[in-house]
């Protein structure tokens, strides 16, 4: 039989058609149960210890350094921070009045609220809008501990002692301010990152 | 002539004549064709390969974000924990919520605050440790330590996870942690949302 070149032209290719109906269904039941395990916001920890008060430690506790030379202790108060250091206050740094992204306020104000409370809030709407406030001077912070980081390199501990009303918060953004930094390579350089909670006076 | 276009004499005088019907007629034996309605019988074929598509790629970006930690943030009017930079991830612990409200050991309720402030009858050791959460801290070492005892692998570690609300006072804070400190609880590790730097 010859070849027929007009059977070629009209020869439709005959696909076999997957059964997706079982992968449908898989898919049905995994996503669901992936939409409920998944955690709905990414959350980190911050490593802290509470000084001893007596008894035994905890196993597991390492033994308390007895050579620490600088003792760099930040106290909060509603005024700004103090930091001391080998037993000396090394700085004071006062609130101050500088803008700030909404972002992390809506519906209220930055701390010290005490300070705050009188000024217009961060609206709920207003994301990526900067507004005034007076500030825990952070940056100021970062800067007076990376000198004494330079100068005791091996020190790792920080004492942070918050004023009885200092919202937790507050004591969340110093201690992002003393931990780590942001070097200029783009790495992330250790500062103080043993923090021990201590109750201020 | 016969390029005369209006010469009639030419053409068939029968060309008008109604055909045969007899040339129409269905031969014998032979069955006619049914031409089948456009939409009768036609099975509904719906693609689903698009869709396989999305769900592919739903599921890719649900694994990214799963995550296998164990202490997740239960969404509550009362509870807005602050954003952190912190990189380092949480870790399966027990759980102390704080909120201006109350203080719950394992999504269990242990004692009400009022105006975000222990009350006195609650607390002793010159207003440090919370006496209810003693209690309750107390019967979860004592746990985790039975736990130990049968299976080493859950060794107890000493550690709480604080998730705290954003305005919760430091002097709260300061008190669950010298009452955790007494029930053996040394460590501590605030759960906060990780933001960018």
């Amino acid at each position: 039989m010859g070849f027929n070149p007009t059977s070629r032209r009209h020869y439709e290719i005959d696909e076999p058609e997957l059964n997706l109906n079982p992968m449908m269904d898989l898919f049905g039941v995994l996503i669901p149960t992936m939409i409920m395990l998944s955690a709905a916001v990414e959350v980190s920890v911050i490593n802290v210890v509470a000084p001893s008060i007596g008894g035994e430690p905890a196993p597991g506790t390492p033994p308390p350094k007895t050579d620490i030379p600088v003792n760099l202790t930040v106290t909060i108060s509603d005024a700004g921070y103090t930091v001391t250091a080998l037993g000396q206050v090394v700085a004071q740094l006062p609130l101050s009045e500088r803008p700030i992204v909404c972002s992390r306020y809506r519906g209220t104000v930055p701390p010290p609220r005490s300070k705050n409370k009188d000024r217009p809030k961060c609206g709920e709407k207003e994301g990526q809008l900067k507004k005034t406030f007076l500030l825990y001077d952070n940056p100021a912070l970062t800067a007076k501990v990376m000198d004494i980081k330079n100068e005791y390199p091996d020190e790792r501990r920080v004492i942070v002692q918050p004023g009885p009303e200092v919202e937790y918060e507050t004591i969340v953004d110093m201690l992002d301010a003393v931990r780590d930094v942001k070097s200029e390579k783009g790495g992330v350089k250790e500062l103080f990152d043993e923090v021990v909670m201590s109750p201020g006076s | 002539m016969a390029d005369d276009p209006f010469n009639t004499t030419t053409i068939d005088p029968g060309i008008n004549n109604m055909p045969d019907p007899e040339l129409f007629a269905e031969h014998p034996g032979h069955k006619r064709k049914h031409k089948k309605s456009k939409f009768e019988n036609k099975k509904a074929d719906i693609s689903i390969n698009s869709l396989l598509d999305v769900f592919s790629v739903l599921l890719v970006f649900l694994l990214k974000s799963y995550t296998n930690s164990t202490v997740t943030i239960k969404p509550s009017r009362d509870l807005t924990v602050p954003f952190s930079i912190s990189q380092v991830d949480a870790e399966d612990s027990t759980c102390l919520t704080v909120t201006l409200k109350d203080i719950m050991l394992d999504d269990k309720p242990i004692i009400t605050l009022e105006n975000g402030k222990v009350a006195e009858r609650d607390l002793s050791h010159g207003g440090m440790m919370i006496e209810p959460l003693l209690g309750s801290l107390q019967e979860e070492v004592q746990h985790q330590r039975r736990l130990e005892a049968r299976n080493p692998k859950s060794a107890f570690k000493g550690i709480v996870t604080v998730i705290s609300d954003r305005y919760v006072p430091s002097t709260v804070l300061m008190q669950i942690m010298y009452t955790a400190g007494l029930s053996e609880f040394s460590k501590f590790k605030f759960l906060l949302v990780k933001t960018e730097r």
